[in-house]
């Protein structure tokens, strides 16, 4: 369709401009007078302008599905056990040589306790309840190192002669009470070399306190007992946990804790004038 | 642009889930996710598509919230996530899959043809079926232009196009659009 000013097809190619309102006032006039005119291009206009209120009044759309599951397993993070790295970043050298350095000192300090306790106690303290200790379970798997055991670990010695065959020896018959029950425990639990340490260092102060007992003050040894009573608990909950969750490097340190504890405490003991 | 409704309050929701709330960020999903589907689904012109994109909107928001700064409504903000993902969605299938001549299929008709021999359910319907149906491009200019209210001068930096070629697509995309609606 034609007028006299304008052409359908030059109409069309102002459309673009006219929906953006962006024609020129001269354009415009044009155009309007064509469209005035025009069925189809007034057509056009009036199809186009319902799109666009359509499309401007669109509701939203639904998913078919819920989307969470899937975006929450996304966002997610990866829950790692706190133990494992440090299981992996420590070498097994570098836990063995801690382990060593722990064993001489703890060792040295016993040393000190036991020799100035058990020295001054002669005929209380019977040979055979400090040979087998756990300490003891713990060089003996190594047959090399029996014989390489370092001045604090042998102390003992220097009180007891008769105890160095026992050291080197792996016979469950000789082994103590005390040795029989930390064996007991490594079958249902594998102690750790930390662990192995200071449950040696215990039996031997328990020993000393045993010794002591009559010389120490009875309420003194009541809330020496009191404590132990208490750091026991503390170590049997920890182990129980640590059944349960051996990989837990916060179990393994809060175990660890209670028997530092336990031998400060009985070194203290050890150490402690006797009563008047 | 405009919205397409009121706001929520969503601002203490917004700040939970900015420092690690995943329940405050679910309610923030569950109070955006259809406008964020119907941005996704219109963009892209599939719902299963759309649902993946909606998916890896929420997915980019909670990894970007912590740096929103409130300068702007959390909708507001969330929309322009969903269209930049629809965007390089776009450009990523486009790097993936040989491009047809002027987004014509092999049988030399535009997805508005083949549109509009589908059935049409009412009117609505039948226009989210014929956008669907436009070639991408146009179907993309058309979408954030006409349903989502943006101005060509953010089409075209959006885009990476010129203020005139968001109109000439815009235009295009209305008149197949009508050619699909009125056959």
């Amino acid at each position: 369709m034609t007028d006299n000013l304008m052409t359908c097809a030059q109409c069309d190619e102002l459309f673009l401009d006219f929906f953006e309102d962006t024609l020129g006032e001269a354009d415009r006039d044009r155009f309007d007078n064509h469209v005035s005119t025009c069925v189809r291009c007034q057509s056009l206009i009036r199809d186009i302008d319902g799109i666009r209120d359509q499309a401007a009044a669109l509701p939203d759309m639904i998913p078919a599905r819920d989307l969470w599951s899937g975006i929450e397993a996304r966002i997610q993070p990866q829950v790692r056990s706190i133990s494992t790295p440090r299981a992996s970043s420590i070498s097994k050298t570098w836990l063995a040589a801690a382990a060593a350095a722990l064993i001489v000192a703890t060792s040295g300090v016993t040393y000190l306790a036991t020799s100035r306790s058990i020295t001054s106690l002669p005929g209380t303290v019977k040979p055979s309840t400090i040979v087998a200790t756990p300490q003891v379970a713990m060089v003996t798997p190594e047959p090399s190192e029996t014989g390489k055991t370092s001045a604090p670990s042998s102390a003992p010695v220097a009180v007891v002669p008769e105890a160095e065959p026992a050291r080197t020896t792996s016979d469950p018959a000789r082994s103590s009470p005390s040795a029989s029950l930390a064996s007991a425990a490594r079958d249902k639990a594998p102690m750790s070399p930390s662990e192995i340490a200071f449950t040696g260092e215990i039996t031997q102060l328990q020993t000393v306190l045993t010794a002591r007992r009559s010389q120490l003050d009875p309420e003194t040894v009541k809330v020496v007992e009191d404590n132990l009573k208490l750091i026991d608990s503390a170590v049997k909950r920890a182990r129980a946990a640590l059944e349960k969750d051996p990989a837990s490097g916060f179990l393994t340190r809060q175990l660890d804790n209670a028997l530092q504890k336990k031998v400060e405490l009985l070194r203290t003991v050890a150490l402690l004038p006797s009563s008047t | 642009m405009i919205q397409s409704s009121a706001p929520a309050d969503d601002s203490e929701d917004v700040a939970l889930a900015a420092s690690g709330d995943r329940r405050a960020f679910e309610r923030l999903y569950r109070l955006h996710v259809n406008r964020v589907f119907s941005v996704c689904t219109r963009m892209c012109g599939s719902k299963v598509r759309g649902e993946e994109l909606t998916q890896d909107v929420f997915v980019r928001a909670w990894e970007k919230l912590p740096q929103f700064r409130g300068e702007a409504a959390f909708s507001t903000w969330i929309h322009r996530v969903a269209v930049n993902i629809a965007l390089t969605d776009r450009k990523n299938e486009g790097r993936n899959r040989p491009r047809l001549v002027d987004d014509e299929s092999e049988d030399g008709e535009t997805p508005v043809q083949k549109a509009s021999v589908m059935p049409m359910h009412g009117d609505r319907m039948d226009l989210n079926e014929a956008i669907a149906k436009l070639p991408a491009g146009a179907r993309q200019i058309f979408v954030l232009h006409d349903v989502q209210g943006y101005k060509h001068e953010e089409i075209a930096e959006m885009c990476g196009i010129t203020a005139g070629g968001s109109k000439a697509q815009l235009h295009r995309a209305r008149l197949l659009l009508r050619e699909a609606l009125t056959r």
